[in-house]
């Protein structure tokens, strides 16, 4: 069939109109149409109501968040029977209230070996023969606030290249 | 004696001038009569609903194109809730007579405008969907390749296969004489 013959055949079929809406279709979707409109008015009606409650609400959105950053960020208070009111102060409990770890701290650092690679013999910038060995790390951090008792923990890859000088005879 | 809302009339016209060809999309996508006028219904709903968020004054018309995407959308949706039906009927034995409220895609007037009508409409029925689909859209719902391809999401290229492999299918299963030029 052509582009030609197409065309006259969807010409022939165009002929057939399709059927008219069915009685009260027209209406029906004309009220669900209407009711939903409704609803939506009713929506907006019920929110409208309460606009005086939202600044409020507001403000204490901003309060709480403010108030988590002054608890997360502050340094920890000293413990409050370290140092009585009015009771003497030997040196060796000075050295100790100075050593009362306050806010973050760090309470662990280490590394993994993840993967080691032989680059093989090189000459050193003295002209000293010489393996590379290419190692990969991860650095892994962790610290603790004693106040609130909140861990960190991070872990840094890096990458190292070691250069062992080589025996030769 | 109240005055008619000129967008109602509006749309009111749309809807006679559109209505049948939008239907008849929505009876390719569904399974029974009543579920292409719930999809058709859903689908300018949503419509409607979309634009008002969009305006402060009249209701938009919305783009027949947007109309059909929406048909198939909402299609979509029902069909699968349907199928969750279905298989709910069929564990208590209950039989589902899609034939029940069925209704003629195409209207004509005379004795041989009914004959061929029902003949067209026997043929497409016996097409695959995604054939039928395209040659509704192209023929009766006046759309270029690009917009099947929108509102099928399909590209170009396969609508406009789709619908030269369905026209051909199409012209060997009817009658010439009663769909010649």
């Amino acid at each position: 069939m052509d582009d030609r013959e197409l065309q006259q055949f969807e010409d022939a079929l165009r002929r057939s109109r399709p059927s008219r809406l069915p009685a009260g279709f027209s209406e029906r979707v004309d009220a669900a149409r209407r009711k939903d409109d409704g609803k939506a008015d009713n929506i907006i009606d019920a929110r409208d109501a309460f606009q005086w409650f939202r600044p409020l609400l507001n403000a204490a959105a901003v309060a709480a968040v403010v108030f988590g950053l002054i608890l997360f960020f502050s340094p920890g208070q000293p413990p409050a029977d370290s140092v009585a009111e009015g009771e003497s102060v030997t040196n060796q409990s000075v050295e100790e209230s100075v050593q009362v770890p306050r806010g973050w701290q760090p309470v662990k650092a280490g590394n993994t070996v993840e993967d080691a690679h032989d680059d093989g013999i090189i000459y050193s910038g003295d002209g000293v023969l010489s393996r590379s060995i290419r190692y990969k790390f991860t650095d892994n951090y962790r610290w603790v606030n004693p106040e609130t008792g909140a861990t960190i923990e991070f872990s840094i890859p890096h990458e190292s290249r070691i250069v062992v000088p080589v025996e030769t005879d | 004696m109240a005055e008619s809302d000129p967008a109602d009339d509006t749309w009111s016209h749309w809807f006679h001038e559109y209505g049948p060809r939008l239907l008849l999309f929505a009876r390719q996508q569904t399974r029974t009569e009543a579920d292409a006028q719930d999809v058709l219904q859903d689908a300018i709903v949503r419509l409607w609903k979309s634009n008002d968020k969009h305006r402060d004054s009249a209701p938009a018309i919305p783009d027949l194109p947007l109309v059909y995407r929406a048909i198939r959308h909402a299609a979509i949706d029902l069909g699968r809730k349907t199928d969750r039906r279905v298989r709910r009927e069929q564990s208590s034995e209950y039989v589902l007579d899609e034939n029940r409220d069925k209704v003629e895609w195409f209207g004509g007037s005379s004795l041989e405008e009914g004959e061929r009508n029902a003949a067209l409409e026997a043929e497409l029925q016996k097409l695959p969907e995604k054939f039928r689909e395209v040659l509704v859209l192209k023929i009766w719902g006046e759309q270029t390749f690009a917009q099947i391809a929108d509102a099928l999401a399909i590209s170009q290229n396969t609508a406009a296969s789709r619908y030269r492999y369905g026209m051909e299918a199409l012209r060997k299963s009817l009658k010439p004489e009663q769909f010649s030029p």
